[in-house]
């Protein structure tokens, strides 16, 4: 039996590995590597990527986890960067040296959706919406009436290599002749999906009901047809749930199960491969269920940012899928504008760096910030992204009953408020490149603060590597280790702020004192419209906070409130900017902005 | 990026489109390589099961059509025995079979609209609703201008005690008149090009029913970003070399119908003068954004709708820089021929970029075909892509794994040291690059240079 166990997340762009080992009865991380997945050619088998993670960590912890490889150890990476897409069958876990290998994955390389509706000013406009909301990137939208030549729409079709059609249009009892025009073009072009001909493309209809019938029928061999209830079954309704959640299923159990390389990963796993944001779900859960609170995680990729809210009732996800950091950075400035974005920058940086900033990105959708300006300008744009997918999800929250009651705070707690309380959540985990990596965790602070709001009491964590997937898949095994895990070694506490609502008063003068006994002093003073941390360890400790008249820290407006507080990498993060947010008028905005940079620690210039 | 090689195109057909070249054909780039005699017209549903009077499952063994099949009407589709009696079901007009039913027992059966029929439909209204066409206007549910969709209630007639009447449209298309002396409305259908050119000079090496496709040899010059779509034309190099902004007195009646290619930029009154002469596209290293925003209508990049009056190609994106040398010069040795040029850009799903491309020998079929190059290596020539250094070209020297180096945003990522060029230009690379023989650069931040 072997010591080690492997845990790795096959993500859309890189495959992570994960290994830990017991030490002294607790699991403990050891070492991770990622490689680029290996779903697209010239490899096209996710077990490429994963060999090569497998064989990198192995070799950096001094030990091979995958056995019957054609060479030595220290020659196996070669072969298999040469073979392209050949994992010769003897290769195998070394089962000696790893006790259990699990895996979540998301390799089916995102979802690429191509939607059609009858008309493209209505129906296929919805089919869009509902395809971006189940998280797809829209390939293109077809529609019969879009006056595009019908070569163009040949050619369209046949190289767009979409994972799923959605097909919607029609209220519930009217016109069926769109379907079957549509699916003749369908048909017709014969479209092959990114894994081949053999795979058959998912078509959800969700449109007409008097159609769907006739799409099944009219559907061929190409297509996998699932029809769901109308997205718009009368003119003044709209419902995208059923179809958005076909989507998702849909996604997992099919498309991604069609990864190349996917039926012998699964072979090779002690637990089921669970979905990415599945398995990152499920920790949520448990760590909700675990701290008895509201637990709210912000995952920011590059293509979308996801949303979770999580309580012991459950957790509830959203995807904004195009609002990320890269490919979808040109979204996000055409959803806020530039003047959203470049208020959040310090002196000397404006309206138009951010939009050259983005240009660059939405050409170059891997840019790195080289230079601290670059970086200024990249987490002015975070704050944005996760503005909007919280908003999102908020959104989704308020018109989803039952998301509602999986989103409640435990039983006891203080009521929710949707618009401007975070769901009650008093802990917040940021994930993704953005914040995991950000060179300073005071950086990350200051995005997760300015982004969200909070109000009142909140802790702020980061994920350290982004490990959450890997937990989730291996609380499969061990709910406890999979905590203890989460706890010790994935979440980076960045500390507790205090941020009062309502009016901090007049330039000036003190928004909020914060008494403690291991505060320096004993007592902090911060002024109105500051923004500042104080050093303060991990350990909890209790503080008194005393807001002035016009602020609100949880005990009513002027009210001491007695708290247990935690600090972390930044410490006690005091907020005397009031909620909402007032912006200093004119070009005191940029001086404000650096001095609450400032005021974290949150350095962005070289020593 | 440059590439010299085999370059393949493909355009698909849809089914009844018949290829006009043959393989082996020698093609220009507006040769007409397919067409499609009709325009695509209402899918309906034949109960051919039902009518011969058999199990739907069963409807494959009594057809005798195939799908993409081209039938007059009275052509028999389908036939069943039914002891002494055959049951045939005949087209009720003439059309292509679709596609055959998989559990309901229907033929799909496409109705061709034939070319020129369908240039302007009119739809009585008065009749049916039983109204005197003058009144008519009154029972319209559209206007003059409005798009409308196949079905589409275009006017109806609800009173009490009479029987609901409703003229829905049997096109595609926009409404163009309503002509208050017949009571008609008449539309103009929006489907309307049905040929598709060859887009690249060079010989068929594929014409059948689901494809055509065009090889030969020559240069492609990919660019970073792109819009508008396919184009072809006289190819035009300003002179200047590398460095040249296209200005409005250089754009003259010569450049209608070319591509105008090489230069570093263009200016706005350029490119408004080359709108104005009908130039067909424009190839350079960059365009500022707000050049961009002024000759498309709206800003492109944050989800604007606006569409240039040519196509455009930046070779690097929006930041001043000039044209490569090297793609300058052969660029210029291609003066005069006939180039392609495609702007579309996926950057994200399929990851297509906007292309130049100069067929030299349209005959030539055989060879190395044209590949994308791969991530730079130690020895590779690179364009530097961090704002405060676009477009300044370099070659890597070493690249260096996440960690090992530190960055001025002292972000963690894998670098790699580029030794950078001398230029003699005025609109790259910025101050900072004047005195660094060398500079440490994001991996990421690296576009590989021809």
């Amino acid at each position: 039996m072997g010591e080690w166990v492997l845990v790795s997340d096959v993500g859309s762009t890189t495959t992570k590995v994960l290994a830990f080992r017991e030490t002294a009865g607790r699991l403990r991380l050891e070492g991770w590597v990622q490689e680029p997945t290996t779903v697209e050619a010239p490899d096209e088998d996710v077990m490429v990527g994963l060999v090569r993670a497998l064989d990198r960590l192995g070799r950096a912890l001094g030990c091979t986890f995958v056995a019957g490889s054609p060479g030595p150890p220290s020659a196996l990476a070669p072969p298999f960067a040469a073979a392209g897409g050949c994992i010769p069958d003897e290769v195998h876990l070394d089962r000696s040296r790893v006790r259990n290998f699990l895996s979540s994955s998301s390799a089916g390389g995102g979802l690429r959706i191509l939607a059609c509706g009858a008309t493209l000013g209505h129906t296929a406009a919805v089919a869009r919406r509902v395809a971006l909301g189940a998280g797809g990137l829209i390939l293109d939208t077809i529609a019969a009436d879009d006056g595009r030549p019908l070569f163009e729409k040949f050619s369209l079709v046949r190289s767009l290599r979409p994972d799923m059609i959605l097909m919607a249009g029609g209220v519930d009892g009217g016109n069926v002749a769109f379907a079957l025009e549509l699916m003749d073009l369908l048909n017709a072009a014969r479209p092959v999906g990114k894994f081949g001909k053999d795979f058959r493309i998912p078509l959800v209809f969700a449109g007409n009901v008097d159609a769907g019938p006739l799409v099944q029928d009219s559907a061929s061999d190409c297509f996998m047809v699932h029809v769901v209830p109308n997205v718009q079954p009368t003119l003044d309704r709209e419902n995208p749930g059923p179809a958005r959640q076909a989507i998702q299923e849909l996604f997992m159990t099919h498309v991604m199960a069609h990864a190349p390389g996917y039926d012998r990963l699964a072979a090779w796993v002690d637990a089921p491969v669970l979905p990415t944001p599945g398995a990152v779900s499920r920790l949520l859960e448990l760590v909700a269920r675990q701290l008895r609170r509201a637990v709210l995680a912000v995952d920011v990729g590059g293509a979308t940012t996801d949303v979770y809210s999580g309580t012991d009732a459950g957790v509830v996800r959203t995807v904004a899928a195009n609002v990320g950091m890269s490919y979808s950075a040109p979204n996000v400035l055409a959803e806020v504008g530039r003047e959203a974005i470049s208020r959040w920058l310090p002196e000397g940086l404006g309206p138009a760096d951010v939009e050259d900033w983005v240009a660059a990105k939405g050409v170059y959708p891997c840019l790195v910030p080289h230079y601290p300006e670059n970086l200024l300008l990249d987490h002015a744009l975070a704050r944005e992204a996760i503005r909007l997918a919280v908003r999102d999800h908020l959104l989704h929250l308020e018109t989803r009953p039952e998301a509602r009651v999986a989103a409640r705070p435990p039983r006891g707690r203080a009521p929710i408020s949707w618009r401007d309380g975070l769901l009650g959540a008093t802990l917040v985990v940021g994930s993704g490149g953005v914040l995991s990596h950000a060179p300073s965790r005071a950086q990350a602070a200051g995005i997760l603060v300015d982004a969200l709001l909070p109000v009142g009491v909140v802790e702020l964590a980061v994920d350290s590597v982004f490990m959450m997937p890997h937990l989730g898949v291996l609380s499969q095994l061990s709910e406890g280790t999979a905590l203890d895990l989460f706890f010790t070694q994935c979440l980076v506490p960045l500390g507790t702020v205090i941020a009062p609502a309502g009016d901090p008063g007049p330039e000036g003068s003190t928004a909020l004192a914060v008494r403690g006994s291991t505060l320096p002093s004993g007592r902090v003073e911060v002024a109105a419209g500051d923004l500042v941390a104080v050093p303060l360890g991990p350990e909890a400790v209790e503080v008194v906070v005393e807001p002035a008249a016009g602020l609100d820290a949880g005990a009513g407006a002027g009210r001491r409130l007695a708290v247990q507080v935690k600090g972390g990498a930044v410490g006690l993060i005091l907020d005397g900017r009031g909620r909402p947010l007032r912006w200093p008028p004119g070009e005191r905005r940029g001086a404000a902005v650096g001095g609450w940079l400032r005021g974290l620690g949150a350095r962005y210039r070289p020593e | 990026m440059v590439a010299e090689g085999l370059i393949r195109r493909s355009r698909w057909l849809p089914y009844l489109a018949e290829p006009t070249v043959r393989a082996g054909d020698v093609v220009d780039e507006d040769t007409v390589v397919a067409r499609i005699p009709y325009l695509p017209g209402r899918v309906g549903r034949l109960e051919v099961a039902r009518q011969l009077g058999v199990p739907p499952e069963s409807l494959p063994r009594h057809l005798l059509v195939r799908p993409g099949e081209m039938v007059r009407a009275g052509h028999p589709l389908a036939a069943a025995r039914h002891h002494w009696t055959w049951a045939v079901v005949s087209a009720p007009q003439d059309g292509a079979v679709a596609w055959v039913s998989r559990h309901l027992g229907y033929v799909y059966f496409r109705e061709p609209v034939p070319l020129g029929e369908a240039s302007r439909v009119r739809v009585d209204v008065a009749g049916p609703l039983g109204v005197p066409p003058s009144a008519v206007r009154g029972f319209l549910r559209v206007e003059v201008g409005q798009g409308v969709y196949r079905g589409q209630v275009l006017a109806s007639r609800t009173e009490f005690g009479q029987r609901p009447a409703s003229v829905l449209s049997p096109v595609y298309g926009r409404v163009t008149e309503v002509d208050a002396s017949s009571g008609e409305v008449e539309l103009a259908p929006v489907h309307a090009p049905t040929e598709t050119r060859a887009y690249i000079r060079g010989t068929v090496v594929r014409a059948d029913g689901e494809a055509v496709e065009i090889a030969g040899w020559g240069h492609v010059f990919w660019g970073a970003w792109g819009v508008g779509g396919e184009t072809w034309g006289r190819l035009e190099v300003p002179p200047g070399g590398p460095d040249a902004v296209l200005t409005e007195e250089q754009v003259g009646p010569e450049h209608q119908g070319a591509i105008v290619a090489g230069a570093a930029t263009a200016t706005v009154g350029a490119l408004e003068r080359l709108r104005q002469v009908g130039a067909r596209g424009l190839f350079v290293a960059y365009l500022e954004l707000e050049a961009l925003r002024e000759l498309a209508g709206a800003s492109l990049l944050s989800g604007g709708r606006g569409e240039p009056p040519f196509t455009v190609v930046l070779r690097y994106g929006f930041r001043p820089c000039r044209m490569s040398r090297g793609v300058y010069d052969l660029l210029a040795s291609l003066t005069g021929s006939v180039v392609s040029l495609d702007g579309t850009t996926q950057v994200r799903a399929g990851t297509k970029r906007p292309e130049l491309v100069a067929i030299t020998d349209p005959t030539r079929t055989q060879g190395q075909p044209v590949e994308l190059p791969g991530r730079p290596q130690p020895g590779d020539r690179v364009v530097l892509l961090t704002p405060r250094h676009f477009g300044a070209k370099g070659t890597v020297q070493e690249v260096l794994e996440g960690g090992r180096a530190t960055l001025p945003s002292r972000v963690t990522v894998k670098t790699a040291r580029v030794r950078l060029e001398r230029r003699r230009g005025a609109v790259d690379g910025g101050s900072a690059v004047e005195n660094e023989p060398e500079l440490l650069v994001p991996y990421d931040n690296l576009y590989p240079e021809e």
